[in-house]
């Protein structure tokens, strides 16, 4: 089969929770991290009637599904704090923020479990495209670029039709039918040209709008240059929103991302053991023992026992864990380094990006060094505070705002974000900034397998290994994805699942 | 579709994508725009220019290893280079940066052989408390890089 009709472009094969029935009395079994894969792990094995218990380094469940609101305290390595300082009810995602309509196992979830979702605005027409080198450094709307985009290549192509080899790729009733096809798919005129005309401009938009009363006669407007479309490369920034991880419908649950960890938390009842650092796995034939260090009491070291354990902690802390295991997960487990990623979040007096510039929702997008800006998708309207995502780096450029102070990239984000809203100075009010390689918990922000390390380990580290299994992000080919998170645990727990009623039938069949 | 498209489609939107090509194959930002359509606009640090030790340092290092060399602990840790033993070894503190190790990844593509030796000499200097010999030269960078 080819790899393509695998879905590896970001849709999920889930569908449907898995079948556990029959688990033997009185198995244990031990989880650990109580991000999504650890909570989604814990869920369906405890429905499944097995003795779960769970170890979370964090206070929170979660992992890196994660929400800042006012009043949060969040230390990141290197020892900054930083007091988020947002409003009632605002929020900001520091992680994950938005869900395709295809991650079926995230959404089978969230409807389980009664997670409001509501529309995550990938592609927003009237948002805007930044670029330091085209226009002087003058953004435009997402629809002007699209439509001219649009309009030159059909431009192009209906004029080239009949006086080039394209002549012979397609018959002559079918050519009358592209061309037609062209006229109205690029907006063009009479003379197949893209021009200044009320069909640009109704794609585009009118410089005076269509209005009522005595004076209703718009003003149209001009296109762009297309090299200035193509030299700066705006065209690039209508390339996302045709993937099929960004196509309309996304989604993003009401009230920050963190409601999905919180519903399943929600379902286990009291067997997470927070601030619990796993320091080492230890296993044999007989069942496998963890021994962790209690935040709580200054790191004392306990330990636990369990016959089976699920381990969920990112790659780049279990290569620093002395864990039992054979050479090849091992090797894994040590193959995958951790990239870089930092979000920003500020928040501003008064939502100016709706009042002033009718903005609903949807990013921007620029080649400054805060890469995106990404407007709330909820509250449209409010006439209070609102908090936007004023950088979402990642990258190289991610390493520089890494090092400098969180203070710093907040000073930055507003600095450059001045340069597309001029309203930032007046408005700003506070920000947070999340550099994921200092996050203490997970060392970054996901796992980069590159493809000969996936050759070689990756079904190593998928493998049920002795008393032990891996999942999370990292397990999967959806990497940096929720749903990515959730296919590896259920995999995982099914696996083990069958592993365990194997392991019961020999048993019982020795007596 | 190829292994290496799997990798370009994660959350991170063009995200995971330029950090592998800024971390994996190239970090020139030309190649890697023609190379992924998901670049959107989303143009590589260029580091060429930047060629002191302490600056490649304070730039690419800091973030994980901390400015003096300190170190970090959480759940995982950022190895201490002050003191570090690891470190005194020349050659294989050029096989981690060229290699990457563990969660580290390799820099290879992102610094050429003279800024490596100048990070590695900067590391291993006083700034971060060390006093290891000997100086590291370019030379020793491209051998490494075999
Ligand atoms: C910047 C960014 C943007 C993203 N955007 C999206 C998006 O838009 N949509 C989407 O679906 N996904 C997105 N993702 C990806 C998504 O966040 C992850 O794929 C997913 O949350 C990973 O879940 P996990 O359970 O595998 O790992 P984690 O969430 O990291 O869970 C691991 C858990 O283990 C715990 N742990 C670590 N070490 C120890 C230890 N020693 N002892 C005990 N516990 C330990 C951690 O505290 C954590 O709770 C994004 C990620 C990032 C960083």
């Amino acid at each position: 089969m080819a790899m393509s009709s695998l879905g590896l472009a970001g849709e999920s094969n889930y569908r449907a929770a898995p079948d556990l029935s029959g688990a033997p009395q009185g198995v244990r079994v031990l989880v650990l991290g109580a991000g999504l894969a650890g909570l989604i792990s814990a869920y369906e094995l405890r429905r499944a009637g097995y003795q779960v218990e769970v170890l979370e380094y964090n206070s929170r469940v979660g992992g890196r599904s994660w929400t800042l609101r006012g009043g949060d305290v969040y230390t990141e390595l290197g020892n900054e704090t930083q007091k988020v300082g947002f409003g009632e009810g605002l929020y900001f995602n520091p992680g994950p923020w938005r869900i395709p309509y295809h991650h079926y196992a995230i959404l089978d979830y969230c409807r389980k479990l009664g997670v409001a979702l509501e529309p995550f605005v990938q592609v927003n027409h009237n948002a805007l495209v930044h670029s330091s080198k085209a226009l002087g450094g003058r953004p435009v709307r997402y629809r002007e670029v699209a439509a001219d985009f649009q309009g030159y290549v059909a431009e192009l192509l209906a004029k080239s039709l009949g006086q080039s080899k394209l002549d012979e790729a397609v018959d002559k009733e079918d050519k009358e039918i592209l061309i037609e096809a062209l006229r109205n798919w690029g907006a063009l005129d009479e003379d197949l040209r893209y021009s200044t005309s009320f069909a640009s401009s109704m794609r585009r938009g009118f410089d005076k709008p269509l209005g009522g009363g005595i004076d209703p006669f718009p003003t149209l407007s001009k296109p762009l240059a297309l090299e200035d479309i193509l030299r700066p490369g705006l065209w690039q920034s209508l390339l996302p929103g045709s993937l099929q991880l960004f196509q309309t419908t996304l989604f993003q649950p009401v009230g920050g991302m963190d409601q999905i960890a919180k519903a399943i938390y929600r379902e286990l009842g009291d067997i997470v053991r927070f601030d619990a650092k796993v320091v080492a796995i230890r296993q044999d034939e007989r069942g496998a023992r963890v021994a962790y260090e209690d935040l709580r009491a200054r790191g004392e070291v306990r330990e636990i026992a369990a016959d089976w354990v699920v381990c969920t902690i990112p790659l780049s802390i279990l290569s620093q864990i002395d864990f039992d295991a054979s050479d090849a997960l091992k090797a894994g487990v040590a193959a995958v380094p951790y990239g870089a990623a930092v979000k920003i979040g500020l928040q501003f007096r008064r939502r100016f990006w709706e009042e002033d510039d009718l903005i609903f929702g949807g990013v921007t997008t620029t080649d400054l060094p805060i890469h995106q800006i990404g407007y709330p998708n909820s509250e449209f309207l409010g006439r209070g505070k609102g908090v936007l995502l004023g950088a979402y780096v990642f990258g190289s450029p991610a390493l520089e705002y890494s090092s400098i102070s969180a203070v710093e990239r907040v000073r930055r984000a507003v600095s450059l974000g001045a340069r597309i809203h001029p309203q930032y100075p007046s408005e700003f009010e506070n920000g947070v900034a999340v550099a994921w390689h200092r996050a203490p918990f997970s060392l970054g922000c996901a796992g980069l397998w590159s493809d000969a390390a996936r050759a070689e380990h990756y079904k190593n580290v998928a493998e049920i290994d002795g008393r032990l299994v891996l999942a999370g992000e990292h397990v999967s080919l959806l990497p940096a994805w929720q749903e990515g998170a959730a296919l590896s645990a259920l995999d995982a727990v099914t696996r083990l699942h069958k592993r365990i009623l194997e392991k019961a039938e020999h048993v019982a069949a020795k007596h | 579709m190829s292994q290496r498209s799997i990798r370009r489609f994660s959350a991170l939107g063009a995200g995971v994508a330029a950090a592998l090509v800024t971390l994996a194959p190239s970090a020139k930002a030309p190649r890697a725009a023609s190379r992924n359509p998901l670049y959107i606009l989303l143009p590589e640090a260029s580091f060429e220019t930047v060629r002191g030790g302490d600056e490649v340092y304070a730039l690419i290092c800091a973030g994980c290893h901390q400015p003096r060399g300190e170190g970090a602990t959480g759940a995982g840790r950022y190895p201490a280079l002050a003191g570090s033993a690891k470190l005194a070894h020349g050659a294989y503190a050029i096989d981690i940066v060229v290699s990457g190790k563990g969660a580290m990844p390799s820099f290879k593509e992102l610094l050429d052989d003279e800024q490596i030796a100048a990070v590695l000499n900067y590391a291993r200097g006083v700034a971060l408390g060390n006093a290891f010999s000997p100086t590291l030269e370019a030379a020793d960078v491209r051998r490494a890089r075999h």
